[in-house]
Formats: structure tokens, C-alpha cells, sequence
């Protein structure tokens, strides 16, 4: 190899192939990590409105997860929102499933930015609401994303995992 | 983090500049890198260890890379170079594109989160050990100036695409005159504008538009119409937003757009359109490729490969090559067959049709699939039976007639160079002008607290 003409030319090119392994290794741990479900959205949305009580809940359309989320729903492959009846509730579950992995990061700031505005509405005299806002469980998980604000949000989320 | 949220506007960016301003001017860069990195952790840590790598990686490469060279053996350092590409291009592959590849091949993959700006930072190496090898520029041997190059936070996320050897100049010494300062707020503050009170409308009205059933043709020419001016005035926003930063901080970053829709062809148009990728592809791909000095066939062998990438790059989808290979179509004919018809007939006409021309190919954008695009362009024609024109029309266009004149207006250079004339002429207009600029941050600031959050088209890519 005529890498050897140069001795600083070798050891940059060392280094340079230390971090590529070095990354190689980060992402597949990384990778590893991050299985992906093959639950088709319907099964899914079984496992979890059969946890869930939806009794101060509406089941949100199109038009009303836009409103609330700012997301489009066409945008994947779907999505399950229950949003609170009245105002004065925090009750709270979106599932959705993703169809590629670069929509996790918009779907995360959608669910901060939700939760973020009910909290904002329930601080300073809502302290049940925001109790309870403070338990929900958001988990972004591979090609899925769960947020739930309920009474026992934990309940919902383990039958969202069982299915996931 | 986002420009358009309140932790950046109320807290990070003052702190950020204020930091900036109080430290010794030897510690002002390692400081920049570290906001810089910070800014870019606190939307994806596991995005930053990737940053990290791959700028190490780019480092090591560009300064192996300057060793060959100065030792004369450029052969050696076509390799380093070759295989540096191959790197940075796998990683962007391995996120962006690999379950595209799989699909094609009828393997399912695992779907993988992109990391934020990936597109962009590695195109932003990449045109890094390029100039290196073809002396453009020599390595940089401090990590801190490199690090600033490629991590600078307003351009980290989309763009613009700086290509060092425009950008090396001011890396070690960059003061922030107050010229530039005040031109960088104004900057800021129009960008801000346009992304939060036309573009976040706008795209709430499409996404409406665009559930709202069978459409009548009206109602999907109206949708292509929402569309297209929500993706400039997003994208252009954002390009201004980072360009005002970027001044505040003492940095010289050329204009991302120059009013695409009032140009009078195809190429006029992309020369007017996210500048700095173009001027990326033309130096890193076209010009490698022997550019126009060669035979027509190859010329067009060029153009079309450069489009077909380009589209690639938007997204690992068919529909966006498809939106390559539709564009480069017209490049090509706007090159060598209808440029002189084109010529003879009116400014207006010619404006017309070239926004005509793109807005259609913007179909293949927002659309999932090359086959819903054609879904939607059937609308337009009526395939949908729902009529020319009905309610729905009626409804989307007066409810945002304001908003669609509004962005019309702002399409065309002549507002700003109205209020740019008046803010000149005497002392009392540049007091109004600066109030009017405040008034449009408040607005703006009243429009990001009541509404959802919306993300930039495009941190997807």
C-alpha cells in the first residue's frame, strides 16, 4: 500500500477506520435495540381499547387528530385517538403506527407539544388533571408510538407491549 | 430544536447570543460548537453520537487526505477520498434509503428513526474532503473551526448546504458587526413570519383540504396551490430563519431562495430554489461528471443523473424520483427544445407556466406514492365525479382568500423592496419599520403559543 509513503498519512488513516468501526458498533447496538412490530394497527387497537376505558373519552376523526396533534393521519399507516369528553377531563390515548422511521421525531414533538397544552389548561386549579397528566406513559417504540393519560395508564400501556 | 418553538426564542437563542457575546473572542468558537451540539442534542442524542462520528471520521479523512497530497502521491488520495465518500454515503444509506433497496427486493426491514439532518451534514462532509482533495481548500488541523463548520446551529438541521471552501474564510474569525446584526434580526424576523402566519395556515388548510374526501377538480387545484406555497414559505422561512441567525453570530451565509415563482423557466426556477443543494449537486456531481464541456448525449446523461439524485435525496421513495426524472425532463427540454419558443412569448405567460410546471411536480412530493399523485392530477381533471367546483371549493378558497393573496403577494420581490425602500428614507420610517417588525413578532409569537406545533416539510429529509 503506498499509505506507507506517509507515516501521518497511516495514522490518519487509522484513526479514520477506528471511528467508522467504532460507529459500526454504535449503530448496531443502536439497531438492536429498536426491534420493530409486525402487529397490523387493527390488532393493535384491539389489544389496547380492551384495557382501556374510554367512558370520559370520544373517538377523535381525521379532522379532530389534526386539530389536536397537528399530524395528518394519512401520513400513517394509523392512528387511534380518544381525546376527553369535556374540557375539564385529561383523559387521554393515541396509538399510532408508523410508516417509516422519520416520522418518529415529529410524532414525538406532536405528543409533548399535546400534553404540554393540557397541562398548561389544568395548572394552577385542575391538580387531579394534572396529576394524572403527570403519570401518562408516552412510549416511542420502534415503527409504534403510545401515549395514554388515564386513571391507570400503566394497565394500557402493558397491553399495548403484550401486543407490540 | 425547532426555530419556530418558544424554548429556542425565549430561551435558548437569547442565551445563546448572549453567551456568545460575553465570552473572550478565543473562546467564542469552542463555544458555538458546544451550543451547537446542544441544540442538535436536544432533539436526538443518539442522532449526536452519530454527528460526533461522523465528524471525526471527515476530520481524519480530509487531513489523511492532505497528507497524500502534500507527499505528491494523489492516487493514494483519490482512494482515501473514494472510500470516505463510500463511508459517509453508507451511513446516509444505511438510515435513509436501505429499507427503500430491501422493499425493491421484497425484503422487509426494520424501519429505522432518521437522524435528525442527516441528509444535510453529510452532504456538508462530504463537500468537506471534496474541496480538500481537489484544493479547494487546505484540511483544517483544529478540530474547533471543522466542528463549527459542521455543526453550526441554524444550518445543522435543513440547510443551507454550505460548501466549505465558501465558508472556510470566516470560520476562525467571524465579528458580528452591527450591520449585520440588525439585517440578521430583520432576517429572522421575516422568516419567522412567513413559516409561522402563512406556511402553518396554509398546510393546516391542505391537510384539511386533503381529508375532506372526493375532491372536485377545483378543490385539488386548490390543494396543489396550498401546497406549493406552504413548501416555500415553509423551507424559504426556515432557509431565512437560519441565514438570520447565522448573521447574528458574525456568519456570511448566502440566500437559499430568490423568488422561485416569478421565474420564466424551468431551469431559471431551480436556480432560484434551495440554491445551496443545486450549488452542491453542480459542483460535487455535475461538474465532476464533466459538466456541459462535452457531447450533447452526455450532457443530458449529466442533467438527468443530477436530477435523479436530487429526487433520491428528498426521500427514499419512487415518488420522489419520479419528481427527479420529471424535473430533469424539463430541464432538458427547457435546454434544447423549448427555450426559444418559450422566449417569444410574454414575461407573464412564461412565469405562469413555469409555476405551472412545478407546482404539478410538488403532487409527487406531498403525495405517499407515484400512484396517489396520479390519484391526485386525476382529481384535478374530475376523475373523482365530484364536479368542477362545489362547496368544498367554495369554502377552502374564501376562507383562505386572505392568506392565498397574502402569499401571492409575498411571492414577488416587490413588497419587500417596497418596505425596504421606505425604511431607508428617513429616520421616522426606520422607527416604523422596526415596529412593524416587532408587531410581526408578536403576532407570530401569538400564533406559535395558540396553535399545535407544526415541524418544518423539511426535517424529513
Amino acid at each position: 500500500m503506498s499509505i506507507s509513503l506517509n507515516g501521518r498519512a497511516r495514522v490518519y488513516a487509522a484513526a479514520k477506520w477506528a471511528v467508522a468501526i467504532l460507529a459500526v458498533v454504535l449503530i448496531a447496538v443502536h439497531s438492536a435495540g429498536t426491534k420493530m412490530s409486525s402487529t397490523s394497527f387493527d390488532d393493535m387497537k384491539e389489544a389496547v381499547m380492551a384495557a382501556a376505558d374510554t367512558t370520559n373519552m370520544l373517538e377523535a376523526d381525521s379532522q379532530m387528530i389534526r386539530r389536536l396533534y397537528g399530524i395528518d393521519p394519512d401520513e400513517y399507516d394509523g392512528v387511534l385517538l380518544w381525546y376527553p369528553k369535556t374540557n375539564m377531563k385529561s383523559e387521554e390515548l393515541l396509538v399510532v403506527k408508523l410508516r417509516d422511521g422519520g416520522q418518529m421525531k415529529a410524532l414525538e414533538q406532536a405528543i409533548s407539544a399535546r400534553k404540554d397544552t393540557l397541562l398548561q389548561s389544568f395548572r394552577g386549579y385542575g391538580a387531579e388533571q394534572t396529576a394524572m397528566l403527570e403519570n401518562s406513559v408516552t412510549d416511542l417504540r420502534g415503527n409504534y408510538a403510545f401515549f395514554c393519560s388515564a386513571d391507570d395508564p400503566d394497565r394500557v400501556h402493558q397491553a399495548f407491549l403484550t401486543a407490540y | 430544536m425547532s426555530f419556530n418553538t418558544i424554548p429556542f426564542l425565549f430561551v435558548f437563542f437569547p442565551a445563546a447570543l448572549l453567551i456568545f457575546r460575553l465570552v473572550p473572542e478565543r473562546a467564542k468558537n469552542i463555544v458555538l460548537v458546544i451550543l451547537s451540539l446542544l441544540f442538535y442534542a436536544w432533539d436526538s442524542v443518539s442522532g449526536l453520537l452519530l454527528l460526533i462520528f461522523s465528524m471525526a471520521f471527515n476530520y481524519f479523512a480530509a487531513l489523511e487526505i492532505q497528507s497524500l497530497l502534500d507527499h505528491g502521491n494523489r492516487q493514494t488520495a483519490r482512494t482515501a477520498l473514494i472510500t470516505s465518500v463510500v463511508a459517509d454515503l453508507a451511513l446516509l444509506g444505511f438510515y435513509k434509503y436501505a429499507g427503500f433497496f430491501a422493499g425493491i427486493f421484497g425484503v422487509q426491514t426494520a424501519e429505522r428513526e432518521l437522524p435528525l439532518g442527516i441528509s444535510f451534514f453529510t452532504f456538508t462532509v462530504l463537500s468537506y474532503v471534496s474541496d480538500v482533495y481537489y484544493g479547494k481548500a487546505e484540511a483544517e488541523r483544529r478540530p474547533v473551526p471543522y466542528m463549527l463548520y459542521v455543526s453550526l446551529f441554524p444550518k445543522i438541521i435543513s440547510g443551507p448546504v454550505v460548501e466549505y471552501r465558501d465558508i472556510v474564510g470566516q470560520l476562525e474569525h467571524h465579528p458580528v458587526k452591527a450591520s449585520a446584526f440588525r439585517s440578521g434580526v430583520k432576517l429572522f424576523l421575516i422568516g419567522l413570519f412567513k413559516k409561522v402566519l402563512i406556511a402553518d395556515p396554509l398546510g393546516s388548510s391542505f391537510a384539511s383540504l386533503r381529508n375532506s374526501g372526493s375532491l372536485a377538480s377545483a378543490t385539488a387545484w386548490l390543494g396543489m396551490i396550498f401546497y406549493s406555497l406552504q413548501l416555500f414559505y415553509d423551507f424559504s422561512g426556515y432557509s431565512d430563519m437560519a441565514i438570520g441567525i447565522a448573521k447574528m453570530f458574525g456568519f456570511s451565509i448566502d440566500k437559499n431562495f430568490d423568488h422561485p415563482y416569478i421565474s420564466d423557466g424551468v431551469t431559471d426556477f431551480w436556480r432560484r430554489w434551495h440554491i445551496s443543494l443545486g450549488h452542491w449537486f453542480r459542483d460535487y456531481v455535475y461538474i465532476p461528471m464533466g459538466g456541459n464541456r462535452c457531447s450533447t448525449k452526455r450532457l443530458a446523461v449529466n442533467l438527468m443523473t443530477v436530477w435523479i439524485l436530487t429526487g433520491f435525496w428528498h426521500g427514499a421513495g419512487w415518488n420522489f424520483i419520479f419528481w427527479g426524472i420529471y424535473h430533469g425532463a424539463w430541464v432538458l427540454l427547457d435546454r434544447f427544445a423549448i427555450r426559444k419558443i418559450f422566449d417569444t412569448i410574454p414575461r407573464y405567460v412564461r412565469i405562469a407556466l413555469t409555476d405551472l410546471i412545478a407546482c404539478f411536480g410538488w403532487i409527487f412530493f406531498f403525495s405517499p406514492s407515484i400512484g396517489s399523485a396520479f390519484g391526485w392530477i386525476g382529481n384535478m381533471f374530475g376523475s373523482a365525479h365530484a364536479g368542477f367546483w362545489n362547496g368544498a371549493t367554495t369554502y377552502y378558497l374564501y376562507s383562505n382568500l386572505v392568506l392565498l393573496l397574502i402569499a401571492v403577494i409575498f411571492c414577488s420581490p416587490v413588497p419587500g423592496e417596497f418596505i425596504d425602500s421606505i425604511s431607508v428614507r428617513n429616520r421616522n420610517s426606520v422607527l416604523i419599520a422596526s415596529i412593524g417588525y416587532a408587531v410581526l413578532f408578536i403576532f407570530s409569537i401569538a400564533a406559535i403559543v395558540s396553535n399545535t406545533y407544526t415541524s418544518f416539510l423539511y426535517f424529513r429529509f
